[in-house]
């Protein structure tokens, strides 16, 4: 069944938005309030949002399917010469299945499937950037089996292992020009893979105070022989080979987590979550071609990422037995430094309004809706490149405003055996 | 059931209200204390437009004059009226067409790409006197290819009749005031009561001298006080009116690609071809230390003379007429470090035919170190001249000679490097010492960035990717 399923959902790109180009958006009830979920259980999702909490379910057997729509917008504005120019990005369809299953009072096993990266930035073949960047799709699944073990009332642990396969493209200008064409083209394209791990700690110190920490590892992902293909005039063909294969590797950092909730009465819980995201891993993406000429070096591209935080602040509310209203906001730091902005993963401070709800359908099935409104935070910075002196104005090699917006709408359905 | 409900009217309302963002601020482009009103570009091809060897319309309107008119339009500058060729290959000084670049073949039977004439001849009909324009100026770009700074302020120099003689400059014979065709240069711009003007003059006065390899036949340097005198009487004839402007220096014409396409090391031997040349020079050698034993010159003389070989890259065997006379000897020597080849030596002599190995590169073809160092006295001294003159006018000022060697090492514009190197650094035409379009267009943003910076204004920049690059054939 996954076989069937992965392949077709793998094609669809996702979208940027959250820091650098992780992907927050791992279950629907989580999102509805901020995208919190490490101190609390909500069904089959914990097997992403904190392993430990696995076994807490009632049922023996449960599973859990959503997705979500990504409606995104990032926009430009040189700031010498009054260039704009703004994104057309694909609709991003992040989605997660989950499963969980109770071998014994004490163990419980999941399955989790979900997408934690991705972007998809389409800035147009002939904007002011394309020479950095026409479009990039960048998507990664992670496949994570998980063990959960509840060693007392007050104190659960759990383990998920990660597979996580990704494929990623490139296209920007080369400044070749022929004729009959303005500038020739570069189209980079592989699919990488690579193994992590994650663990969650969860107790429960009183009645009605949790306490979830959870670390996700880092992953290197790892591309091989992806096929590099060069658009140019014949005439340098010697100097551009028409068609080359690549190597790089694409770090996705790891995250550390801890949430607090605390249920301030039988319908109502309140919860806060800080997240360290070790960006700093990304320091640099490099391409390294099988076949370099004088015009044709291994690409490096600085992109020297800082370690971001994440503040969440979600509460949800049981307005009766059939229904639960969630809302919440965060704030997302930028791991992108000013001097290090590349257009190819346009990302701002940005901060996130969301809200949800849920209706039981039946004892054994719940639908669960969730809305997210990011507004990303004007900036104005620029890319330098270290290995070239730059001639703009502040002796910056591209850049300017830029400012992002998305709206994100998704649902999903839970169901317990 | 309610809360559902509502949800669903929620998330339609949020993608329908409002989709992409907006920024805070609007950008406002400003004149600030200049005034673009009537704009003045007076200088040499550099103004002109003059790129691959020629002039040619489709180069001329996008000059650096041009291009910063069209910006200036923006914000308060009027009509600017070029000396526009009609359609065509463009022309040059030889009466030559622009060069394109396309696939030769050398005398080795080996195809690679470099630049050609684009057509057998150039527009030569455009300096007979029956397509001359002068009779509708005055114009805005007064930029004369292949002026020097005191051709300027000539008389005659715009003289149809002149030109026979060589006093006269076709170029400028074209569209000068046929009115009073002895009116000088300076005098003629002083007439358009220029508001603004850029003033780049000056290159000239040392390039001539280079392009020849450093012969000194018509073309030498000019002389520092002629130039001093005649510079500031063009520069006063513009500030008649009042005017502001900017100055450009001159960049250090060593640094082009002309100059340096051709390696200086650019001898590639194998250890057998090295032998046979070493074994070639052992009697030139022989009689180097016979002449040093004999006192007909210093030992350091000698050793600077010696010529040897070895497998992989050596330096070219050159023609120094400078070097003391051997009798039985030629006046042979290799390259030094800071010495120049220039672009136009035949390469197929090079290849095949022994120059710079079997026998000496003619002196015509090579900027020897003392060449190099008149050059470069000339350029710092020019260019103190421009420095003064702009500190004591309170003009602008464009350090093009530091721009120059930014270019060296590259300078990047929005994902794009542009180099000194010849055809892919993409800066310079194919004649290897004027700018290529982009060139131009980098040239008209660095004019932007000064005159904001001193005139406190806000003209717009342009992207020079947007222009047009060297054509590689397909």
């Amino acid at each position: 069944m996954k076989k069937i399923i992965l392949p077709l959902l793998g094609l669809l790109p996702l979208l940027t938005f959250a820091g650098g180009f992780q992907v927050n958006l791992q279950g629907n009830q989580q999102t509805g309030m901020g995208h919190l979920g490490t101190s609390f259980y909500l069904g089959a999702s914990s097997a992403y949002f904190n392993p430990a909490m696995l076994g807490h379910g009632e049922s023996k057997i449960s599973v859990e399917a959503g997705a979500n729509g990504i409606t995104s917008y990032v926009i430009y504005q040189n700031q010498e010469t009054g260039a704009t120019a703004e994104t057309d990005n694909p609709m991003g369809t992040p989605f997660h299945l989950y499963g969980s299953y109770r071998i014994n009072d004490q163990i419980t096993a999941g399955l989790a499937v979900y997408t934690p990266f991705g972007s998809s930035v389409v800035w147009g073949d002939d904007w002011d950037g394309k020479y950095l960047i026409q479009d990039i799709s960048l998507s990664a699944i992670f496949i994570q089996p998980t063990f959960s073990i509840k060693a007392s009332d007050k104190i659960s642990v759990g383990l998920g292992l990660v597979y996580a396969t990704g494929a990623f493209e490139l296209n920007r200008a080369i400044a070749f020009q022929s004729s009959q064409s303005a500038y020739g083209q570069t189209n980079l394209k592989g699919n990488a893979s690579g193994f992590g791990y994650n663990f969650g700690f969860h107790y429960k110190p009183t009645e009605k105070l949790n306490v979830g920490v959870t670390y996700r590892s880092g992953i290197k992902m790892a591309l091989n022989g992806g096929d590099a293909t060069f658009t140019a005039p014949k005439s340098t063909a010697t100097n551009l080979p028409p068609t080359n294969k690549f190597d790089a590797e694409l770090p996705l950092p790891g995250t550390t987590t801890i949430g607090l909730s605390y249920d301030v009465s039988e319908k109502l819980t309140v919860a806060i979550e800080y997240s360290r995201v070790a960006w700093d891993v990304y320091q640099s993406l490099d391409f390294d071609f099988e076949t370099n000429t004088s015009a044709l070096k291994d690409s490096k591209n600085a992109r020297k990422y800082e370690a971001s935080s994440i503040f969440r602040v979600g509460a949800q509310y049981k307005v009766n037995e059939k229904i639960i209203a969630r809302a919440g906001a965060y704030y997302d730091q930028s791991p992108v430094q000013d001097e290090y902005f590349n257009p190819e993963t346009p990302n701002t401070d940005n901060i996130g309004l969301t809200c949800g709800i849920s209706y039981e359908i039946s004892e054994k099935l719940s639908v669960d809706g969730s809305f997210l409104y990011i507004d990303g935070q004007e900036r104005e910075s620029y890319y330098t490149d270290p290995n070239n002196k730059s001639a703009s104005a502040g002796g910056q090699n591209f850049g300017g405003k830029y400012k992002a917006r998305s709206f994100i709408p998704g649902i999903g359905l839970r169901y317990n055996f | 059931m309610k809360n559902l409900k509502n949800l669903l009217y929620i998330i339609p309302l949020g993608l329908a209200v409002s989709c992409a963002p907006e920024f805070e601020d609007e950008i406002t482009f400003t004149n600030g204390q200049a005034d673009f009103t009537t704009y003045v570009a007076v200088g040499n091809s550099l103004t002109a437009g003059f790129q691959s060897s020629a002039l040619r319309k489709v180069r001329q309107e996008n000059s650096f004059p041009a291009i910063l008119a069209a910006q200036f339009a923006e914000v308060g500058g009027g009509a600017f009226k070029q000396p526009l060729l009609a359609d065509g290959v463009g022309i040059g000084s030889s009466l030559n067409a622009e060069l394109k670049l396309a696939y030769t073949t050398d005398c080795k039977g080996k195809t690679s790409i470099g630049p050609v004439p684009s057509a057998a001849a150039g527009q030569a009909d455009q300096f007979s006197p029956t397509t001359y324009i002068g009779a509708n100026g005055p114009y805005n770009n007064v930029g004369v290819p292949g002026a020097k700074t005191y051709h300027l302020v000539a008389s005659g120099y715009g003289n149809p009749a002149n030109i026979a003689a060589g006093l006269a400059n076709p170029f400028y014979a074209r569209f000068a005031n046929p009115a009073n065709y002895d009116e000088s240069v300076a005098a003629a711009v002083a007439r358009t009561k220029p508001t603004f003007f850029t003033m780049w003059i000056g290159a000239n006065d040392v390039l001539g001298y280079g392009l020849q390899g450093g012969e000194e036949g018509s073309d030498v340097i000019t002389a520092t006080a002629t130039f001093n005198a005649t510079y500031n009487m063009t520069l006063d004839s513009l500030l008649k009116s009042g005017a502001k402007g900017v100055l450009a220096n001159i960049p250090n014409i060593t640094s082009v690609p002309y100059f340096n396409v051709i390696s200086r090391n650019g001898l590639e031997l194998d250890a057998n071809q090295a032998a046979q040349l070493n074994a070639a020079y052992a009697p030139y050698n022989s009689g180097i230390d016979a002449a040093v034993a004999g006192s007909l010159i210093t030992p350091e003389q000698g050793n600077r003379r010696k010529i040897s070989f070895t497998a992989g890259a050596n330096r070219w065997v050159i023609t120094d007429d400078k070097l003391n006379s051997i009798p039985g000897l030629p006046k042979s020597r290799q390259m030094r470090h800071n010495e120049h080849l220039i672009m136009v030596t035949p390469q197929d002599s090079l290849k095949c035919a022994g120059w710079g190995s079997s026998k000496g590169i003619p002196s015509n073809y090579v900027l020897t170190s003392d060449e190099v160092t008149k050059i470069n006295t000339a350029t710092n001294e020019f260019n103190n001249v421009i420095k003064t003159a702009a500190s004591k006018h309170n003009l602008g000022f464009l350090d093009a000679n530091k721009l120059m060697a930014e270019m060296e090492s590259g300078l990047t514009y929005n994902g794009v490097t542009y180099s000194a190197d010849f055809v892919t650094g993409g800066a310079f035409s194919l004649d290897g010492f004027h700018p290529s379009t982009r060139g131009y267009a980098i040239i008209a943003n660095e004019f932007i960035d000064v005159i904001n910076d001193k005139y406190g204004a806000k003209v717009r920049k342009i992207d020079p990717n947007s222009y047009e690059g060297i054509l590689f054939p397909n």
